[in-house]
């Protein structure tokens, strides 16, 4: 024992020391001779005094001040998480902690495979705990391996799934604590786990089991093979017996899924002998703690060792919380989102192309008003079931970069926690493609009409405009289609007409940046590091085109919907009202109904002006702007966009990404660090600041404002600073580092 | 975030009925001079109010200039003020108030701070009026919005 470490086995021992529910669990199961994997323990001290010392406690305070918890969405949290982990990665352990850590290991765990567990002080008590909030790893050796997860462990205290949790946690910067475990790893020939309590029936106990490694059920990878038994006197119920084509195995570093060979697996899994063992260890831990438990084992060498034992109680809590439930699921592993590319590449994507194409053939003008109503009833569905489509598996998939992301700064700890997405950038991203086409346009236009806004009849631009528009129709709602007759579509080529060529972001040293990644992994785990580099970049890619994909969809619906509103006329008054798809068809169906808005409350305090003065969000690409606000709330309001703005919206889609190429920043209230518009934004070397709360309440067009793009902030200046600024013609140009 | 006025309007509300101790900057030449006052508002947060000596450097800075500004805050003195303390500016003028108006208002600050009863019986002790053109509150660190009365 040393300051900061404690064996496993004394720690029931040691009054005052709180090394969380699970290092408590090892602790009485050795003391009873269960058989447990040898191991210290390092005290939550070790971590309090590391987050003091070196000023992390203020960093993470300042991370976690940003904005409520509960206002930010799943990406938001992940993004806060991303740069706290970052944080720990990059600050080193001072030599007094690194010195205790080392004289508390024994030998045998400095030289051998080790496991590296958390056991949060908050973690498993009942009814609040909620499965895989922190990390633990598998396979690590050596001591500056073994130090450096030491700090991750510690780092997914803040992780984003705990985040979410942190009411429900107490999670708190100066109370909250991570002990960490160190074991020795124990390679299992066949692991599983056992549940003292079968949820559908509480006097039966269940039992399951996989070759290798038991990473590969935990994470719901590998089917397992399933027993349920009585509780009493573990009698075999039924069986149930699974493909066993894979398995979870050890590499260099971690661990692995592989095929197996089914030759010689037919038979189940764990004979009766050994479901009588484990049975019997189960219950005796049960006795041991006086309560249903969920245990997790492995058997090597036929010796059943038992890796940990928690209450039942603890897993089964549920969580009412739809919406994080389903944030959660999002977390995927390297296998599963290998499945999911293929099944959007082949599938998704050509049945998306081939259901948009036999929309778009239909000719709308025919119709009658009934039979358009039908059509714009069959297209909100189409895009409606899409939709659909894209939350249960493109925005899982979106997953991909974020894994990568996470692996790239563990490997290679770099100064900017987001550094990672420049190598994830080289792929062709369609909205790009479309943008290069429209500036090419857009100065053919302004040579033609050396610089004068000549009017939509001049015929050869005309043609050229039909040429665009029919040459992009096929991957977008074009907007000049859905929207004011292509006028949009022209005021923003003939202000990107007069603009110099856009600089394009080029970060610098990707392909040294990717080679280093890769190389940062043995050569017997290169095919997994350049796995996940492909999966990171389709993913990057898919999470600008697929908006892209759904957009055509919404674009046939606003087309249909714009035919109606010609037809109504003047039953169209309310705009706002026009726009919603119940109300357009039941206008076309009735004569006489003219669609309605909902009326909106006004504001007792009238008299009271309220305004917001600086704006927090985050810093998704870096720079500092100054100028005009342009608050883009429909997709009209895009052909007003002049060149030097800055777009405030809700979000940034791809219809947006056309006007991109003139503005000097972005303002969005959706956040994070990963969404389209950070990357559009980072893509031209333009400031970018998300997550700001009601940013389209708070800002109005004509303010003169500031976007910091370095800390996330946006000011927005009074009249009399807006008049001095503008009047000295101050604008502070785009700076650029070369990194997001 | 608060969204409405009338939400803002309440948390400052709820901002000055929990704290009594203010930083008070009066205009001094050449420098800008700050004190620390006792403070009490009226429900309309059209007004706020302290009392000092008719000797003192702030009593005469306000004469030659009635433009005010006013500090606020929860700080705790602890690292978690960064992420957790509030901070409240207002911008005013101030202005002693006159006998009539002295007397209706006095009840309001000695409710407040009774034990300042022999202190403002004191004939040399003004109750000295701000009144509020704005309000600026602060919070995470950067987040700053205002509120105008006029």
């Amino acid at each position: 024992m040393t300051r900061y470490t404690v064996p496993i086995k004394d720690i029931i021992r040691e009054e005052n020391l709180n090394c969380g529910n699970k290092a408590q669990a090892l602790s009485i199961m050795t003391s009873e001779d269960i058989r447990i994997p040898d191991g210290i323990c390092i005290t939550p001290d070790a971590y309090q005094e590391f987050i003091t010392r070196t000023d992390l406690k203020g960093r993470i305070l300042m991370e976690l001040g940003r904005k409520d918890l509960k206002d930010m969405r799943w990406e938001e949290l992940w993004d806060a998480s991303l740069r706290i982990r970052n944080m720990f990665v990059r600050t080193p352990l001072y030599p007094s902690l690194r010195e205790d850590i080392i004289s508390g290991l024994p030998k045998s765990l400095q030289r051998k495979p080790v496991v590296i567990r958390s056991s949060s002080t908050a973690e498993d008590t009942q009814g609040t705990s909620f499965a895989g909030l922190h990390d633990s790893f598998v396979n690590v050796t050596g001591i500056d391996r073994i130090l450096h997860h030491i700090k991750l462990v510690w780092a997914s205290l803040w992780s984003d799934a705990a985040l979410s949790y942190s009411k429900e946690l107490s999670l708190d910067i100066n109370n909250s604590a991570m002990s960490v475990l160190i074991q020795n790893m124990i390679v299992g020939t066949k692991s599983g786990v056992a549940f003292g309590e079968n949820p559908n029936d509480p006097k039966k106990a269940v039992i399951e089991a996989v070759y290798g490694l038991n990473k590969g059920l935990v994470d719901g990878d590998i089917e397992p093979d399933r027993w349920i038994v009585n509780g009493k006197t573990g009698k075999i119920v039924s069986q149930h017996q699974s493909a066993h084509d894979r398995y979870t195995t050890v590499t260099t570093e971690g661990t692995t899924l592989k095929k197996k060979n089914l030759a010689g697996t037919r038979s189940p899994l764990l004979n009766k002998n050994e479901i009588a063992e484990i049975f019997s260890t189960l219950t005796t831990i049960q006795n041991i703690f006086g309560s249903k438990q969920d245990i997790e084992w492995t058997f090597r060498r036929g010796l059943l060792y038992i890796l940990q034992a928690r209450p039942i109680t603890v897993r089964s809590s549920k969580d009412n919380n739809k919406r994080r439930v389903w944030d959660l699921s999002l977390r995927r592993s390297i296998d599963n989102l290998n499945n999911l590319s293929k099944k959007i590449e082949k599938v998704y994507l050509p049945a998306m192309t081939k259901e948009a194409d036999k929309i778009a053939g239909k000719n709308l003008t025919k119709k009658s008003d009934k039979d358009l109503a039908e059509e714009i009833a069959d297209r909100k569905k189409a895009f409606e079931s899409w939709q659909a489509i894209y939350w249960n598996e493109f925005i899982p998939f979106a997953h991909g970069f974020r894994l990568f992301g996470q692996i790239y700064n563990d490997r290679l700890s770099p100064k900017d926690p987001y550094e990672f997405v420049d190598i994830l950038a080289t792929s062709h991203l369609m909205s790009f493609e479309r943008n290069r086409a429209l500036e090419s346009f857009a100065k053919d236009i302004f040579k033609n009409s050396q610089g004068s806004s000549r009017s939509t009849s001049d015929p050869v631009l005309k043609k050229k405009l039909e040429d665009f528009i029919e040459k992009f129709t096929g991957v977008s709602c074009d907007i000049a289609k859905c929207e004011n007759e292509k006028e949009t579509l022209l005021n923003i080529a003939r202000q990107l007409g007069k603009k110099s060529p856009s600089a394009k972001n080029k970060p610098v040293g990707r392909e040294k940046k990717t080679k280093l990644f890769l190389h940062s992994f043995s050569k017997k785990d290169r095919a997994y590091a350049e796995n996940l580099l492909d999966i990171g970049r389709k993913s990057y890619r898919l999470r600008d085109d697929d908006n892209i994909y759904l957009g055509r969809f919404e674009g046939l619906l606003t087309e249909a919907i714009e035919e109606s509103r010609k037809r109504l006329g003047r039953r169209c008054k309310d705009t706002y009202a026009c726009s919603n798809p119940e109300e357009v068809m039941r206008a076309l169906n009735f004569r006489t109904y003219a669609p309605k808005a909902v009326e909106t409350r006004p504001d007792k305090n009238s008299k009271m002006k309220m305004r917001a003065r600086q704006l927090r969000g985050q810093p998704a690409s870096r720079g500092i702007a100054e100028g005009t606000a342009r608050v883009v709330a429909t997709a009209s309001d895009l052909g007003f966009v002049q060149n030097g703005e800055i777009v405030v919206c809700d979000a940034i889609d791809p219809n947006m990404t056309f006007v991109i190429p003139l503005v000097s920043a972005i303002v969005e209230r959706r956040g994070g660090m990963l969404i389209h518009g950070a990357i559009i934004a980072r893509e031209y070397g333009i400031p970018c600041v998300t997550g700001i709360p009601h940013a389209t309440d708070f800002i109005k067009t004509g303010d003169y404002i500031t976007v910091d793009g370095y800390y996330g902030l946006v000011i927005v200046h009074d009249q009399k600073e807006a008049k001095e600024k503008r009047a000295a013609g101050r604008r502070l140009s785009t700076k650029k580092e070369g990194i997001p | 975030m608060p969204r409405k006025a009338a939400t803002l309007k309440s948390e400052i509300e709820k901002l000055l009925r929990k704290e009594r101790l203010a930083v008070i900057a009066t205009q001094g030449s050449p420098y800008p001079y700050t004190t620390l006052v006792g403070f009490s508002f009226t429900k309309d947060l059209k007004c706020l109010f302290f009392a000092t000596m008719r000797g003192t450097r702030k009593y005469r800075n306000i004469l030659n200039n009635p433009h005010v500004s006013v500090l606020i805050d929860t700080r705790k003195n602890d690292i978690d003020d960064f992420k957790d303390a509030v901070a409240l500016t207002i911008l005013g003028r101030a202005a002693e108030l006159e006998k009539a108006d002295k007397k209706k208002y006095l009840t309001l600050y000695l409710k407040r701070f009774p034990h300042l009863k022999s202190f403002m019986e004191d004939p040399e002790t003004a109750l000295v009026e701000i009144q509020v053109d704005r309000y600026i509150f602060v919070r995470r660190f950067q987040e700053v919005k205002e509120l105008s009365l006029t």
